[in-house]
This record gives structure tokens, sequence and C-alpha cells, in this order.
């Protein structure tokens, strides 16, 4: 008998890369026309307190397994929605699922208002005002306090410097105290090449591009392999719409207050402050030991922005001994709302060892 | 713990990652070639040469701008029109007022709720 002229593989393999190529066509002209713009930080939320720029959200969910309730600090460089990122694929829609109640304490874009913020303005002014509406909206009397990157540098300041600090858990997410092993980050203002001032522009604060541009001065030519990857899935909806989240968080910047840079420059990185153990803030010593909550220090293995070297000295430093853990995660430095890692294993390590640190509601709340 | 948390389905910007650690070759070409490219260049902007020569550059583009500004106002008020660096200094002042506007009504809501204003840089511990 002869054999088919075309075997049945070799149709379906042709009839595959054909649809590819038309659902190329269509992503790429969406992608290229920004039609398809992700839907980022679309969990339902409600605004539950604010004061000049920043603003605490209560994530709406279904029903509360654990108390206390979850607080995460964000960073003052970057936006929140890295932890919101799109529906079906977001850490704090994660931490609902999983039974916590969860707000979010979110900056906002600062602006030439925001030029005179210092350190002692996010811990000593903003966070206790927002952790007090936390508390009365949520009912709870303690909170587990959850500081990613320079967030959580204010988590540690605040929870250290406020005997009244009613935090019963500390988790601290890539977040840098040893800033000599920042490595390029921080290389140019560490020598003293670059002052603070060189880095303001008129409206007082460090502009979201120069941030902008120090993250991709980092790895300059990724963006070559990266955009190669996406040809390749151009075809796949999903990991066109995820790329192009990813992507759009990694533009988005905000600015930095003039104030709060010259303390991370003075202080942070040249003094490299942190590593002693204390700073003075706000008139007063603060003893990063005097954290009384049960501190969790995650570090992701391949994080090239804060370093591991830059933050493992967390759990030498920060709380009692007896009470402070290490995770090692893989994944990069956004392991924590984004990436391969981030579903299938950092989220799950966080949330069972959050669960772990709270009480378990029997039975659970409804909301 | 986490019993109830949902299954996520995908990872954002990296897709299923067998798919982008094998692609096709031409895919894996991209990649070497980027990496070929990429570790000078890393290597030379984590440099001293790189880091001497920015700032150099950004005063450099500073000084640039503040003469181009000084040679273009004079021209703009001959012709009554408000410069750049004229409307820079009001946005200055404006936010100076906001902000002590801001000052002022967080003081005053401070001390409606019997609470001890707000700390501030060289003020004593709370």
């Amino acid at each position: 008998m002869r054999p088919p002229l075309l075997s049945s593989d070799l149709v379906a393999r042709i009839g595959r890369d054909v649809e590819r190529s038309i659902l190329r066509t269509r992503n790429g002209l969406r992608y290229a026309q920004a039609m398809g713009r992700s839907r980022t930080g679309a969990t339902p939320k409600d605004v539950v307190w604010s004061c000049d720029r920043a603003e605490l959200w209560r994530y709406r969910g279904r029903q509360v397994r654990y108390d206390p309730p979850v607080l995460i600090v964000h960073s003052l460089v970057s936006r929140s929605y890295i932890l919101d990122l799109r529906p079906g694929n977001s850490s704090v829609e994660y931490l609902l699922d999983a039974g916590f109640d969860v707000l979010m304490l979110d900056w906002g874009i600062p602006d030439e208002r925001d030029a005179e913020n210092t350190f002692e303005t996010y811990v000593d002014y903003y966070i206790p005002r927002a952790i007090a509406a936390a508390r009365e909206v949520t009912g709870a009397s303690e909170l587990t306090m959850i500081g990613y990157c320079l967030g959580g540098v204010l988590a540690i300041l605040y929870a250290a410097g406020h005997a009244e600090a009613q935090v019963r858990n500390l988790i601290l997410l890539a977040t840098p105290v040893d800033f000599r092993e920042m490595g390029a980050m921080v290389a140019g203002v560490l020598a003293g090449r670059l002052d603070t001032d060189d880095l303001l522009d008129e409206t007082g604060n460090v502009p979201a591009d120069v941030l902008y541009t120090s993250f991709y001065m980092q790895a300059p030519t990724k963006q070559l392999a990266q955009y190669a990857t996406l040809l390749e899935n151009l075809w796949n909806d999903e990991f066109v719409d995820a790329y192009q989240a990813m992507a759009q968080w990694s533009r988005d910047h905000v600015p930095l207050p003039g104030a709060a840079t010259r303390q991370i420059v003075s202080d942070l990185i040249r003094g490299n402050v942190l590593m002693t153990g204390r700073w003075k803030l706000g008139g007063r010593v603060i003893e990063l030991a005097n954290v009384r909550a049960n501190v969790l220090n995650a570090v992701a293995e391949r994080d090239n922005v804060v370093p591991r070297a830059g933050s493992e000295p967390i759990t030498d430093l920060v709380g009692d001994p007896a009470r402070r853990e290490e995770m090692r995660l893989t994944g990069g430095h956004v392991t924590f709302g984004a990436g391969s890692h981030a579903f299938g294993s950092t989220l799950p390590r966080l949330s069972a060892w959050i669960a772990a640190h709270s009480d378990e509601l029997d039975p659970p709340r409804e909301r | 713990m986490a019993a109830g948390a949902r299954k996520h389905p995908s990872s954002p910007g990296g897709g299923s990652p067998k798919q982008s650690a094998q692609g096709p070759l031409w895919l894996n070409a991209v990649r070497r070639l980027e990496r070929f490219i990429g570790v000078p260049v890393e290597r030379m902007v984590t440099s001293d040469a790189y880091f001497d020569t920015i700032p150099m550059l950004k005063r450099a583009q500073a000084q640039i701008a503040d003469r181009v500004a000084n040679a273009t106002d004079e021209w703009f008020r001959l012709l009554n029109i408000p410069a750049g660096s004229d409307v820079r200094r009001m946005r200055e002042q404006l936010s100076r007022m906001e902000r002590q506007l801001e000052k002022l009504t967080k003081e005053l809501a401070d001390r409606t709720d019997g609470r001890k204003p707000a700390a501030r840089k060289d003020d004593p511990a709370p």
C-alpha cells in the first residue's frame, strides 16, 4: 500500500503553525496598539483611609479564616500592583483565597508636595495612622505586617520604633539592610560621584525615569531576549497578557521624595546605618532588635535588585533572636508577585507561615 | 493553612518555564547572542569608568539646560510671555504653600483628635 502523501502528524503540525501565525499577527497588532492593555490591580477593594497621596485599601474577600489581618506596606519606588498583577495571577487574590483579610498601604504617586517627606513622615505619621484605621475597620487588635523592598525598611522602623505597635508578625520581603551589598544600584552615590542634588528634578523628588533607568541599566540588553521570547509566544493570549502586565509594571516607577532620598543616600547607603542595628530617627534612636513581633525574613535567591547579601543580615538584626526565621525562596525580586515560582512555591510557603502564626477562626467570618 | 487557595494558571512574564528554557533554535540563538553582547555591556555599566562619566554627563546636561533657559528666558520676557523658569518658580512656590497647608490641616486634625502633632525629623522622640 502506498503511504499517504501527508501524514496526519504533519497535517496537524501545519494546522497548528497556521493557527499560531494567525494568533501571532492578531496579538502582535494588539500589542503594538496597546489595545489589550492588562487589567492590573483589579482585585475589588475599598479605600478605608487616605492622607495626602497615601491610601489604605482593604480587599474584598468572601471568608476570613485567619486572624490577625494582613497589612502590606509597599515600597516607595514602585507601584503596588505588582502584588495584584492581574486576575488569576495576583498575590493579593492568593492571600484572600487562603482566608486572610488583606489590606495594602499604597503611597500613591508623590509630587512636589511630597518632596519634604522623610522616613519620619512615613514611620511616625502615615503608618501609625494607617494602622489605627486598619485596626478600626477590621476590628482586630493586632496585625500581620508585610513589608516589600523599601516598604520592609519602613515596616521594621515602625515596629521597632513604636512601643505601642500591635504587630504580631513582621514579614520582610526582599528588604535591604546592608546597602553596601546593593551593587550597581548604589555604586554611583556610594563613592560620592553622584550627590542627591544630581538626582532631583525641579519638583524636589527623584523622577520616576531616573529610577527606571537605574533598574534598566543593570541589564540593558535583556530586553532583546525578552522580545524574542514574546515573539515566539505571541500566539498565546495568556502569555501576552502576562508579559504586558509585567512589562507595564517594570516601566512604571514613581518619584522618590527628595528628603527621603537624602536620608537614603547619607544614612542608609553611605553610613550603612541599618547594619549597626540602630538608626536615629525623629529625635530618638530606633533599635532594630526592639521589634517584638515574630519576624520572617523572606530572601529571594536570585534577586538582582536587592541581592541576598543585602537582605540576609535582617535575620541577625531585627527582633528577638528566638522569634526570627529566614525563608529562602527560589526566584528573583518579583517572586512575591510574579514569575514562575510565585504561585507554585513562594506564596504557598509564605501563606503557610502566616497561617501557622495566626489564629484560625472557627467558624470562618463572613465578609 | 491555605487549603482553599485557588490554583494560579501561569507565570507572568515567563509563560511555562519549560517552554522558555527549550524554545526553537532561533530563540536559543537570540538568547546566546544577547548574553554575548550583554555580559560585556553589564560589566561596562558597573565599571568605575561608567560611574565617573555619568555624573560628568549629568552636570554637563544641567549646565546646557541652564544656558539654553537663560538665553530663551530673555526673549520670552521681551514678548511678555512667562518663561520655563518662571513657571518652575511658581510651581515651587505653590508646592511650598500646599505643603504648608497640608501641615496645618494635619496639625488641626491631630488637635481635634486629641493626638500629639505629627513627628518631624528634628522633633524629640514620641
